[in-house]
């Protein structure tokens, strides 16, 4: 059982009672440490720092995290999933080495490998119009990313061309009818690969 | 109690108290007067808010509210009263609040900071520790400084406030390295400098700092943000272009770009520490 004590919702700040612990609670929830606080800090935080007093039992984890994103979204309105160019530029020109350096490292272990060509391209092409300190030293590495990214998806398109021509072939097209050669040639394009026959 | 006039009032006795401090120290009075002197010359005003109170406070030039402020602003939309809404507020901590507030003159304007000498402030309140330039301070007749938390050091039991002990403690703007080397010096004395920022101010005490007025966005020498914070929304950007970020995080990725926003358009430098 948790008793919620003290709350800040628009920022999704939350003191909590765990276990005979207090616990101060902010998003994202699950990527980050909660540290446990003195009961004075409580106090402090409703008295002086804004946080509202609160008395509410959740039976668990879960059910305290609905309850707070739920405060927390209240009188938000929806967003695009994506975020506007000039916000990610933005970012990445505040953005310290370390930030930058992770960020490309994603790009190259994990999103061009998932052969996301959009996602990374939007990317690097952000990246390499931002210019500061911090991103001089990594441009290099960020072009090459790109040209890595533009050349994987060449070798993809011109795979995809090449079933898409053998959906035209008359004996393919015969033997096997038009929309399964043509539903064949576009998973071959989503894989990237002709998958073992 | 007119806690700034005490505070002026105090300035030659704390003067007095660090002689005798120095003097009793011997071979690392030196160190003493280093850390001192580091104080007076880089020690500032700060406070720590969380996101959106301080994209409020950039935003809307001059809305810095403190908790009686935004009960009546809260009056004036809502037409409950106002201290029906401060109840509310504080819950069971209204008591302490306002006998503290009731005691010292002009209480319902004071609002709370800390002595800042680098890192992150009072984490525990919010994650942005704004640091107020030094001509904020500067010849502010209503700021004053305390050991330590007010409500926790100077309320006794049964919401009675330590009024010998504000009148012992309180400190003016210009004599605070004073006061952080009575409080600290004997510390600091045996510690790095490196070390001398989470002394004065962090999650686990501070040097309070009480002011009224209504600061602006030009007041502000810096905004500070923990290093591991900027790359969790740098990470965000990853997440979003793969279509994987939720509702919440997504809302947060744009509240920390409104605030980049914000800081440009002030030209307010954001600096990133690592914690």
């Amino acid at each position: 059982m948790i008793r919620l004590l003290a709350i800040a919702p628009e920022d999704g700040w939350a003191f909590v009672r765990s276990a005979d612990r207090i616990l101060l609670l902010r998003p994202p929830y699950g990527k980050r440490r909660h540290p446990a606080v003195e009961e004075s800090v409580v106090a402090r935080a409703v008295a002086v720092e804004g946080f509202e007093a609160a008395d509410q039992v959740f039976p668990d984890w879960p059910a305290l995290f609905a309850h707070l994103e739920e405060r927390f979204l209240a009188g938000r309105k929806a967003l695009p999933a994506a975020l506007a160019p000039e916000a990610i530029e933005r970012i990445l020109r505040h953005a310290p080495p370390s930030a930058l350096e992770s960020l490309l490292d994603r790009i190259e272990q994990e999103i061009l490998p998932g052969r996301q060509w959009d996602a990374a391209g939007e990317l690097l092409a952000r990246f390499l119009a931002v210019d500061t300190p911090a991103t001089a030293g990594l441009r290099p590495r960020a072009a090459e990313l790109l040209v890595s990214c533009q050349q994987a998806r060449s070798a993809t398109g011109e795979r995809w061309q090449r079933m898409t021509g053998a959906g035209r072939a008359p004996l393919a097209t015969a033997k096997y009818g038009l929309e399964p050669v043509r539903a064949h040639a576009e998973r071959i394009r989503q894989r990237g690969f002709f998958p073992a026959a | 109690m007119d806690l700034f006039q005490m505070a002026r009032d105090n300035a030659e006795t704390y003067a007095r108290r660090y002689e005798s401090l120095r003097a009793a120290l011997g071979v690392a009075a030196g160190r003493l007067e280093l850390f001192a002197v580091t104080v007076r010359n880089e020690g500032r005003l700060a406070v720590n808010r969380r996101l959106k109170v301080l994209l409020r406070f950039l935003d809307r030039t001059g809305s810095y509210y403190n908790v009686h402020e935004w009960a009546a602003k809260l009056e004036r939309r809502s037409g409950r009263p106002r201290g029906e809404l401060l109840r509310l507020l504080l819950g069971a901590y209204y008591d302490r609040r306002m006998a503290f507030d009731r005691c010292v003159s002009q209480g319902e304007r004071l609002h709370y900071g800390a002595l800042h000498l680098g890192g992150l402030g009072a984490v525990h309140f919010g994650d942005y520790c704004l640091v107020f330039k030094e001509a904020f301070a500067v010849g502010r007749a209503e700021l004053a400084y305390l050991w330590a938390d007010s409500l926790k050091t100077y309320l006794l039991p049964g919401c009675m406030v330590d009024e010998e002990g504000l009148q012992r403690d309180a400190c003016p703007h210009s004599h605070r390295h004073y006061l952080a080397a009575l409080k600290h010096g004997a510390d600091a004395a045996s510690l790095a400098e490196e070390r001398w920022p989470a002394l004065i101010c962090s999650r686990d005490g501070f040097i309070e700092a009480l002011f009224a007025g209504s600061p602006t966005p030009g007041d502000l020498q810096a905004v500070r943000m923990d290093q591991v914070d900027y790359d969790l929304y740098t990470g965000f950007l990853v997440d979003a272009a793969l279509g994987r970020l939720g509702e919440g995080d997504r809302h947060l990725v744009e509240d920390f770009d409104n605030l980049l926003d914000l800081l440009e358009r002030h030209s307010i430098p954001l600096e990133k520490v690592a914690a």
